[in-house]
């Protein structure tokens, strides 16, 4: 990895140097092209500028002819003679050094000296009528105008400047102080040089640079006036320029310093210079930053790559584990399935025991992979949220079924408070809200070794129809680390290890419930000291259907008591049914069949949908159970079918299937199907479905059942069926109190306690007729005297309770009421006497003061 | 491939400082083709445009006082040109309106009689080569009669025939001129007509011409007559062809295109090149040139190229009135503009 990094830092620096040295290169070709261009137009301007000096000097030449040329006219009209004195008369005026003169065609000189052709070349021009400006050294400047006669020449007259004054008449300094300019006559003599002109210029002007840039002027002055050329000399960069006087054998030369005339431009260049300097190490700069960030993002993108494959392979694990738990539920179906039937057959006792481990172990394990199974459908966002009507009271009535036990067999108190006033029936997903409390119970059953369990379930408020239940549980277990808390709720956490090795669990139970309860809007909080316990906080919103409360802890417990004593024989008998039972595995009709042998219902069976539909056509069946998941043709579509076989129309189909996954049972009742049975089939409920299924007159009470209340029937319980019950059960109520003496004994005192008052409200409801009331309190001592062992008591409070509920139910016909009523006044004194008869037997027993 | 594009930009930016490539416009009357006047002035120019580098856009053919001059200088402009030589007498006059409208335009004609800021008179001191003409004349002549066929008395005309006579004179003091004129530039017809009347009736021996074409020397070549030709090089004829007085316009044309270029023609009236320069000269001696002749010839030439002045000292003209003093010379400008006599020894043929 370290090799591989510095392999990518080589190529970095590898890629910045070229782009680099690129950009120099760049760069410096720009920068001489800059220079070269700038130089270019520097020539430009200076050959302007020299230019604009040989105009000037001209123009001062032009000065000195237009005032000879003045005086030509001027004395055109005159003689020779005449010509001769205007001469000697202007001649007196005179500066030393300058002299004029007149002279004939010929050459020979009317006044003054007589100027050579020789000397001066271009003096002939002159006889044809131009002016002439020559020079010839050691002689001077001469100015020629020809003075007419009419249209013909008939002589010159010419004014000659001394060399030494030429420098003052006609130099150049004080045009422009950092040019500078001299005149040569053609063959390269200085004919005016500048002020102070001396060895060291001769010495510059004879330099071999400099004398190339003249050189070069030359060969441009063929074709334009002025030239100019850059020079790098000895004493610095120059200008050289030249510039043609036309007029005359002369011309003008000069040079001027590369700074003058750069001046503000060279600033410009500087300043150029140093941005393209700058630009350039801002482009270092990005282009490194780049490149860095290239890198990163290609890593950034592996990493991505890397991470969907790693959710990719999680996914296809999480998937497996789905697969393979629900594959694996099917065989622990079988085995509790036959486990069962050892248990109701079995008769030794050492076989028994081992049956009861093999119910325990497998209990057990089908919860584990609950919890693999819930959890991968969490993890794959499938696990969803169904609600449906349900009764609280119900559920907790189930809660306590499941949990209890557990308690007890710890040796573990189990208190629950449970507040009256809460709605009974709400809308929610009631598996799921199970779950949750479930989760939590035998949690903290789990991890408390001593001590008790209590359950609170409270409602908060009511926002609406929405009312927030708050389930509390709390333990006097060993309590969370406040440093374990936050991975509290994290998957496969098993926290403080040392001290839970011996607990069973995935380790996915507070997971699994703190998704569900943040599913389905609600809250889960948690107090902890380590070492004396925990305390979590549910909070859940659910949907309040009907305002009915709850009310009081014993009619749940009462409702529970019948599933406490455990499975203790089938609940009716049907020998004139006949159903079917469809199920492609063999063991699974095995299970079924054995579970109802005891009801002594006619089973057939088969093991698939078409030989299914075959036995329906022949028989008519009461019926009928059909396995959702069957090779060829699946549960749904053998209902389809059978639904169109004449002796099927009224048949009722109760589906039986692995997949208890949520919206299941909707999916499937909204198929056709009358009832739903999840796998592993428990007995109470398959009985249960099969109860309410059944044509009702093939039902029959099992042997072993009071026949259950029949409230519209005048078949109230006569005393001799009441006689027959205990009036006293101590060992019934000393179950109810998970077995603790301590709490029985509490239980009765406080039942006595009550006794005067109860008593008292259940005769005023009965002297003002109010049933309703009569009703509820009839209800709450069914269920407290049976929580207390009453058996007797309980029983005919239950018949006072069914007749109440008899007068005020509104399907009731009018004979039923008024045969209900009168059940309710012949039997009213017998059962306040009941009462009085356990409160007085109680008060023996454990021999409280009243 | 971005790098090649930025060196290569770098690398052009210069083109971008460089002046375009100077233009000039050349409008002609005849077909630049035909020998004589047209063709030497085109190949004049042309070779004189590629010596210098400059583009040169030609309009020939171009009618005088047809409205067919201006058209075409306003064309040329349009192209670009930054000077245009008029090539023909009239077309100055005529376009005179169009050229003061364009001072930024340098003009060049060969007229000398109209004159704007921005136009320059081009001429060859041609007078100089009809001096040399005159005196190889003068020395030819038996009868002392020289015949001259010349189109019209302009200040052009007269300035070569004055020269011609003035040359005759030099070598040969009795010696008459007989001029006879066509009015036209080119008229074949007049001009042999006036060639065999000069011959027959005047008596000329030899003869030369003022002319665009050659109907001259063919006339005199079939009489036996000598003469000397003008402006062209004359091929295919007998040694009666003594010689004849050529213009080198081509080294004209590169010393006014020079000035034009470095910007010297601003103001100039005239631009006068003459036999000092090389412009002008006599040649093509035919053996019926002696070599005394030839020497003659040699020494006059010698002093007009030391600024010798044909027209200076006294000069009468041929109706006895004094032109030029003793000790004077007439001036350039009056030989360019105002020569509307001939000589003393210059007789008109009626």
């Amino acid at each position: 990895m370290s090799s591989d990094q510095a392999y990518h830092l080589k190529k970095i620096i590898l890629q910045i140097v070229n782009l680099i040295s690129i950009l120099l290169l760049v760069g410096m070709l720009a920068h001489n092209k800059v220079a070269k261009v700038l130089n270019t137009s520097m020539e430009h301007h200076v050959t302007r500028q020299a230019m604009v000096f040989s105009i000037m000097a001209e123009e001062r030449f032009d000065r000195e002819l237009a005032s000879l040329r003045l005086a030509a006219e001027y004395l055109e009209p005159y003689g020779t003679q005449e010509r001769k004195k205007f001469f000697q008369i202007r001649a007196k005026a005179l500066r030393g050094g300058i002299s004029i003169g007149l002279m004939n065609l010929d050459g020979s000189s009317i006044y003054g000296e007589a100027l050579s052709e020789r000397d001066f070349p271009r003096l002939p021009m002159a006889y044809r009528g131009v002016s002439v400006v020559d020079y010839c050294p050691y002689k001077g400047l001469v100015f020629v105008v020809p003075i007419y006669n009419g249209g013909n020449v008939s002589s010159i007259t010419y004014r000659l400047y001394d060399d030494a004054l030429l420098v003052d008449h006609f130099g150049f300094a004080e045009y422009n102080e950092d040019y500078r300019l001299l005149i040569q006559d053609r063959s390269g003599k200085i004919i005016i040089p500048y002020k102070n002109f001396g060895a060291a210029d001769r010495l510059f002007f004879n330099e071999q640079n400099i004398r190339n840039g003249y050189e070069h002027i030359r060969e441009k002055l063929t074709f334009s006036r002025a030239a100019a050329v850059y020079a790098d000399g000895a004493e610095g960069r120059f200008f050289l320029f030249s510039a043609d006087l036309p007029r005359t054998n002369c011309s003008l030369v000069g040079y001027v310093p590369w700074e003058v005339v750069a001046g503000g431009i060279s600033r410009i260049h500087n300043l150029l210079l140093r941005v393209g300097f700058l630009v350039l190490l801002l482009f270092g700069v990005v282009s490194v930053t780049l490149l860095v960030m290239q890198k990163k993002a290609v890593e950034g993108e592996q990493l991505i790559l890397e991470k969907e494959l790693a959710e990719k392979a999680n996914r296809t694990k999480s998937l497996f584990l789905a697969n393979m738990s629900h594959e694996i539920r099917t065989p622990i179906n079988t085995i509790l399935g036959m486990n069962e039937m050892i248990l109701r057959e079995g008769k030794h006792p050492s076989i028994l025991a081992y049956a009861h481990n093999i119910q325990h172990a497998g209990t057990l394990l089908l919860s584990l992979i609950n919890d693999v199974l819930d959890f991968s459908r969490i993890e794959n966002g499938k696990l969803e949220i169904v609600t449906a009507h349900y009764r609280l009271s119900r559920m907790l009535n189930d809660i306590l079924l499941v949990v209890r036990p557990r308690a007890e067999k710890k040796g573990l108190a189990l208190h629950i408070a449970v507040d009256e006033t809460i709605p009974d029936t709400l809308q929610g997903d009631a598996v799921r809200v199970q779950q949750i409390m479930v989760n939590l119970l035998t949690n903290a059953i789990k991890y408390t070794q001593t001590g008790h369990v209590d359950m609170h379930v409270s409602h908060e408020k009511n926002e609406g129809n929405i009312a927030w239940l708050r389930f509390t549980v709390s333990d006097t277990g060993i309590g969370i680390r406040q440093e374990d808390m936050k991975r509290l709720f994290s998957s496969f956490e098993r926290l403080d290890l040392e001290n839970t090795r011996t607990i069973e669990g995935t380790g996915l139970g507070l997971a699994i419930t703190r998704d569900l309860v943040t599913r389905m809007g609600g809250a889960i909080s948690v107090e902890s000291t380590y070492g004396q316990g925990s305390t979590f906080t549910v909070h859940l919103p659910q949907e309040v259907v009907d305002a009915a409360t709850i009310g009081s802890l014993d009619a749940i417990m009462q409702a529970a008591s019948h599933d406490m004593v455990g499975y203790t024989g089938v609940s009716f008998t049907a020998p004139d049914a006949r159903i079917l039972v469809v199920d492609d595995n063999e063991m699974n009709l095995l299970v079924i069949t054995s579970l109802l042998k005891d009801t002594h219902i006619q089973v057939d069976t088969c093991q698939s949908g078409q030989e299914a539909l075959e036995r329906l056509t022949i028989n008519r069946y009461d019926a009928v159970l059909l396995d959702q998941m069957m090779p060829k043709m699946d549960g749904v579509e053998t209902l389809h079918r059978a639904t169109q076989l004449p002796n099927a129309t009224e048949t009722p189909f109760i589906v039986f299937t692995a997949d208890v996954t949520a919206g299941t049972r909707e999916r499937l009742l909204k198929e056709g199907f009358s009832e739903y049975l999840g796998k592993p089939v428990k007995p109470q409920q398959l009985e249960k479905v099969l109860a309410a299924l059944l044509p009702s007159e093939k039902i029959r009470p099992a042997p072993n059942m009071p026949q259950p209340a029949a409230p519209a029937s005048s078949a109230a319980p006569g005393m001799t069926e009441l006689e027959a019950l205990a009036e006293l059960n101590e060992e019934l109520g000393l179950s109810f109190s998970g077995g603790q003496h301590d709490l029985y004994a509490k239980l009765a005192q406080a039942f006595c306690n009550l006794h005067a008052s109860k008593k008292q409200q259940i005769a005023e409801a009965f002297t003002q007729q109010d049933w309703k009331t009569y009703g509820v309190h009839v209800h709450a001592l069914k269920s407290s005297s049976l929580s207390i062992g009453g058996q007797r008591c309980s029983a005919a409070a239950k018949a006072l309770e069914a007749a109440a509920n008899c007068c005020l139910a509104e399907t009731s016909s009018h004979e039923e009421r008024q045969e209900a009523l009168a059940y309710i006044r012949q039997q009213h004194a017998t059962v306040l006497r009941l009462y009085d008869d356990l409160v007085v037997l109680l008060n023996s027993k454990f021999t409280m003061p009243v | 491939m971005l790098l090649i594009a930025i060196i290569v930009t770098i690398l052009q930016f210069e083109a971008t400082l460089e002046p375009p490539r100077p233009k000039i416009g050349f409008i002609i009357l005849g077909d630049i083709t035909q020998p004589g006047w047209n063709a030497s002035q085109y190949q004049g120019i042309s070779e004189a445009c590629r010596d210098v580098g400059i583009e040169l856009l030609v309009r020939d053919k171009v009618q005088e006082n047809s409205g067919q001059c201006p058209a075409a200088i306003q064309e040329l402009v349009a192209q670009g040109c930054g000077m245009i030589f008029l090539c023909s007498y009239a077309y100055s006059a005529e376009a005179r309106g169009i050229v003061e409208k364009m001072p930024h335009i340098a003009f060049a004609t060969n007229s000398a009689e109209v004159h704007t800021r921005n136009m320059t008179a081009y001429f060859v001191r041609m007078y100089q080569g009809r001096y040399l003409a005159g005196a190889l004349a003068g020395m030819r002549t038996k009868s002392n009669v020289i015949g001259y066929v010349a189109a019209i008395p302009n200040t052009e005309v007269n300035r070569g025939i004055n020269a011609f006579t003035l040359g005759v004179q030099a070598t040969n003091p009795a010696a008459k001129v007989v001029v006879a004129w066509t009015g036209a530039w080119e008229a074949p017809e007049k001009e042999t007509a006036n060639a065999k009347r000069l011959i027959n009736e005047a008596g000329a021996d030899v003869l030369t011409y003022h002319q665009d074409d050659q109907a001259v020397p063919d006339t005199a070549e079939a009489a036996g007559v000598y003469f000397i030709g003008y402006n062209t090089t004359l091929r295919g004829y007998s040694e009666r062809n003594l010689a004849s007085v050529l213009c080198r316009w081509d080294v004209y044309y590169r010393d006014i295109l020079q000035r034009f270029l470095k910007g010297e023609l601003n103001s100039v009236k005239n631009h006068w090149l003459g036999i000092d320069r090389g412009v002008v000269f006599l040649t093509d001696f035919s053996p019926a040139v002696t070599p005394h002749m030839r020497s003659r010839i040699a020494e006059l030439r010698e002093q007009l190229v030391h600024n010798k002045l044909i027209f200076s000292g006294q000069i009468h003209d041929n109706k006895g009135t004094l032109r030029c003093a003793a000790g004077e010379a007439i001036s350039d400008d009056t030989l360019l503009e105002k020569i509307d006599w001939q000589v003393e020894g210059v007789k008109i043929l009626e």
